[in-house]
Order: structure tokens, then sequence, then C-alpha cells
């Protein structure tokens, strides 16, 4: 399997009221291409700040972070937009969508503005009815955004990653905003599209969704303490089993 | 004979109308001329008449009176114009002499000089204006929209992309209500104006409309400043950055 995105000695600093403070210190970890990983911590161990680090949203103090076998590290603004563009996929756990905007324009919108896949508008809002198909949300395409539920949306935000074919999505607390019934269902999808093939990385503080990713990563202090291999996951059957695998690597980990 | 007008302001007050006799006082000598016909006039708020030119008025002794109209029948140019000035000058060393212009500029002010200037200072206020106000909406609409610009920063669109997307809103709205105010400028200063005019006596006025500064140059002005000023405030949308997506509440 290909090394996907491979981390190294990676460090974020931010300074806040003249002080320093090291969110990431010398983090080194690799992620294949088929990969379900997620970043498991405490409160403020640094999950976000390296989520976004790796993923070019935000600037690295020091290190190494290549994507795809190239260094992004060193890429400027407009180079790292359009790696998110075209290569990245992002969920977060705030559903936001624009409001003027139907469902699915909303989910076209990154392929509107790529030029990765050349096509013509009606077969772009095709891919993205397809999308919602495969997610069964397609009764909901010309919904206002006001109009459809949590679950929905985040469903509609996962299409949104997904819609330029994307090497890799990053998700940051893709259920944190959602009840139980809600987040086994995004989950559900997001399992299975990696089970297609999209490599994952998402960060999460739930045990019931890093039970459906194939490996784990603690951190802690800023630093990666632990990982744990769960394997595949291949249907809720094995779920609770998982899930008491994961709480007992977590509480051999400390938190 | 006399020159009135229906609706000029000695008509009105007399009720007189072409045809009517009316008596005319001038000092302590009253004589009854016929209206033959009616005129507007700003002078003297229009309350004004004409007696017909060839009326002799050597035995009068009007009051008040602020000028003499002196019409020449040989139409001379302006040089032997100039000429004649100066000899009438000469004769009446103690009165000035104006052609038929330069003693309305004289009533009147030279209200074209002065309209001139405060023209450009009001041009200026209404940039300064219109700057402010774009500042502010643009920051307004920034902030409101911080966290949708963060988001779609995260998927891929650039700083240049979003910041036209902000200025554009407002530079759309711009171009529609200067093409609505080019057209709408017209029947709007006939509306405003006319009865202004119409308190000072003139009823019919004609509105000599300078094409090129009304049409072109200055909604052209305003639409440059202003676009610039919105595309200037739209860069806010470079603080914003990508990881705040995270952050919307």
């Amino acid at each position: 399997m290909d090394t996907i995105l491979e981390v190294k000695n990676l460090c974020k600093t931010y300074i806040i009221n003249k002080r320093q403070n090291n969110v990431l210190k010398n983090v080194n970890f690799s992620i294949k291409a088929g990969d379900m990983t997620a970043v498991m911590g405490a409160s403020g161990s640094g999950k976000s700040t390296l989520l976004y680090s790796v993923s070019g949203m935000d600037n690295i103090t020091a290190g190494e972070v290549k994507f795809c076998e190239s260094d992004i590290s060193g890429m400027d603004e407009n180079q790292l937009a359009k790696l998110r563009l075209d290569k990245m996929g992002f969920i977060f756990q705030q559903m936001y969508m624009m409001k003027n905007l139907s469902i699915l324009d909303n989910i076209i919108l990154p392929a509107c503005q790529s030029q990765k896949i050349k096509e013509k508008h009606s077969e772009t809002a095709e891919r993205g009815r397809d999308l919602m198909r495969k997610l069964g949300i397609s009764d909901i395409a010309d919904n206002d955004i006001n109009e459809v539920s949590g679950g929905q949306l985040q469903r509609a935000c996962i299409c949104r990653g997904m819609i330029n074919k994307p090497d890799i999505v990053f998700a940051d607390e893709p259920t944190g905003a959602l009840d139980r019934t809600a987040s086994g269902e995004v989950m559900e999808e997001l399992a299975r599209i990696n089970n297609e093939g999209t490599t994952i990385m998402l960060v999460t503080h739930d045990v019931r969704v890093a039970a459906r990713c194939t490996r784990l990563l603690y951190i802690a202090d800023g630093n990666i303490e632990g990982e744990y291999n769960l394997g595949r996951y291949t249907g809720s059957t094995k779920l609770r089993e998982r899930e008491r695998q994961v709480s007992n690597w977590l509480m051999e980990m400390g938190w | 004979m006399l020159l009135l007008r229906e609706d000029n302001v000695v008509a009105k007050e007399t009720g007189a109308g072409i045809g009517d006799d009316v008596e005319v006082s001038t000092g302590s000598i009253t004589k009854t001329y016929i209206v033959t016909a009616v005129y507007q006039s700003m002078q003297n708020m229009g309350s004004t008449i004409r007696i017909f030119h060839n009326e002799d008025t050597k035995g009068e002794v009007p009051s008040g009176v602020l000028g003499i109209q002196v019409s020449y029948n040989d139409n001379p140019d302006s040089s032997l114009l100039a000429e004649r000035m100066k000899l009438l000058e000469q004769i009446y060393p103690y009165n000035n002499v104006y052609t038929a212009g330069g003693y309305i500029t004289a009533m009147m002010g030279n209200i074209t000089e002065q309209i001139s200037g405060v023209k450009n200072l009001i041009l200026c206020i209404v940039f300064c204006i219109n700057i402010l106000v774009t500042v502010l909406m643009a920051k307004s609409f920034i902030t409101k929209e911080k966290s949708g610009i963060a988001i779609l920063k995260a998927i891929g669109f650039k700083n240049i992309q979003l910041s036209c997307w902000q200025a554009l809103r407002i530079v759309i709205i711009l171009f529609i209500s200067a093409v609505l105010s080019i057209l709408l400028s017209i029947p709007f200063s006939k509306l405003f104006m006319t009865p202004v005019f119409r308190m000072m006596g003139a009823y019919s006025i004609e509105f000599d409309i300078n094409v090129l500064e009304v049409y072109l140059l200055y909604p052209f002005a305003i639409f440059a400043v202003t676009s610039f000023a919105a595309f200037i405030a739209s860069q806010g949308v470079r603080k914003i950055q990508a990881s705040q997506a995270s952050n919307i509440e």
C-alpha cells in the first residue's frame, strides 16, 4: 500500500500573549492509502491542530509534511488552496453550508471551482446526485439547508468532501454535533467510503467512532504516544467487540 | 400695450389677460394700456411688466429704476458694441454699463461660477461618504460570514476569489444604482427644481444638460471610487484562516 501522508518531526507553536505554546512536538507518523485513521486524545492534546497542520490549513512551525510525496510545508497559500481543492476532502464538526445555495449546489461547489475533472455543469450535478444517492440523501437535493436534519446535513457535507474524488478525507469530529442515531449512520457511511478505497483521517474523542476505523493514534501533550491497529471494519456485528478493544487500549494509554 | 403672462405674478394679482385694459401709474401720471402678450421673468421675483418699446416715457419719472436697456437697431458687432459701451461710460460716469448677459450676471450673482465651486466640494463629500459606507458594509459582511469564508478557504478557495466575491456583490448593486440614477436624474431634477424656479417667477425652464458630466464623468467617478473601496475592504478575507472553520458557532 502506498504512503499517502508522511509526517516527520512536525512542530507547531502558537504565540499567545507573548507566551509560547508548543502544541505539537516532533510528531512522526504516516498514513497509507486506504487507511481510516482516528486520532484520539484528551481535550487540548493537539488533535485538531495536528489535523489542520497536515492538511495545509495551518502553517507548521518546523518539520516536514509529505502528501503524495510532495512536501507541503514549503507551499504558499495558493498552492495549498489548490491542493486542498483537488486532492483533499474536509468534513467538520459544525455542518456549515452556504445559506443561499441548495444542498446539491453546496455539494458541487468545490467541483465547480476545481479544474481537476473537466466536465459540464450538468455532469457535475449528476455526479453530485449520484453521491447523494449512495449516501441515502437523494431526496434533499433541492432543499434549503434549514430544511434538513443534522444527520442529513452531515452526509451532505461528506458528499461535498468527496465530490472532487480526493486522495484523502480529513474529518474533525464528524459526529460531534449529532445524536447517537445520526452518528451511527454517518460513521457507517464513512466506513463504507473507506472500504471502497478512500483514505480517511479523522479526529474524535468518541469510542464508537474510533471503533469503525482501521488504525488509531493516541496523542498526548503534543506527541503521538501510541498506535493501535484495529483492522478493517466489516460491519456492525463486530462493533461491540471493537469498541471494547478501543476502550481497553485507551485505558492503557492513560486516558 | 402691455406684455404680461397668464401665470405671470402681476397678471395673477390683477386678473388681467390678453386684450384687457389696465391702468399703470408712474409717479403722478396714470395711463391706460391694452395687454397684448404675456411673458415670464426672474427679475424682481417675476413681478414685472414691459411697456411697448416706442412708448414715450420722457415725461415720467419712474422711481426705483434699476437700469435703462439700450437696444441698437444696426446690429453692431462686439468691437463696435464695446466702443459704444465706452462712450456711454464717458457720458454717464456715475453709472455702470453692461451687456445684457453681463447685467444678468451682476444681478444674479454669477450662479454658474458659484455652483461650479460647490459642485466639486459636493463630489468630494459624496466620495468620502461612499468610501466610508462601503468599507463598513464590506467589513460587516465579512464578519457575519466569517464561518463561510473559513469553510470556503478550507475546501480550496483562494483569497483573491473570496475577495472578488465579496467586492463583486457591492459592485453589482453599485452598477444597478448608477444606471437607475442616470435614468432618473433628469425627471427628478425637473420634479424638484421646477417649483424652485417657479417661486422666482420662471414657469418654463429648459434644462441644459452637460451630457459628459451627468451621464459619463460623475457616474463613472463615483463607480470607480466606490468599487476600489469595496475591493480594498474585501481584502479583510485574508485575515480569516481556514483552520477557523472549526470555530463555527
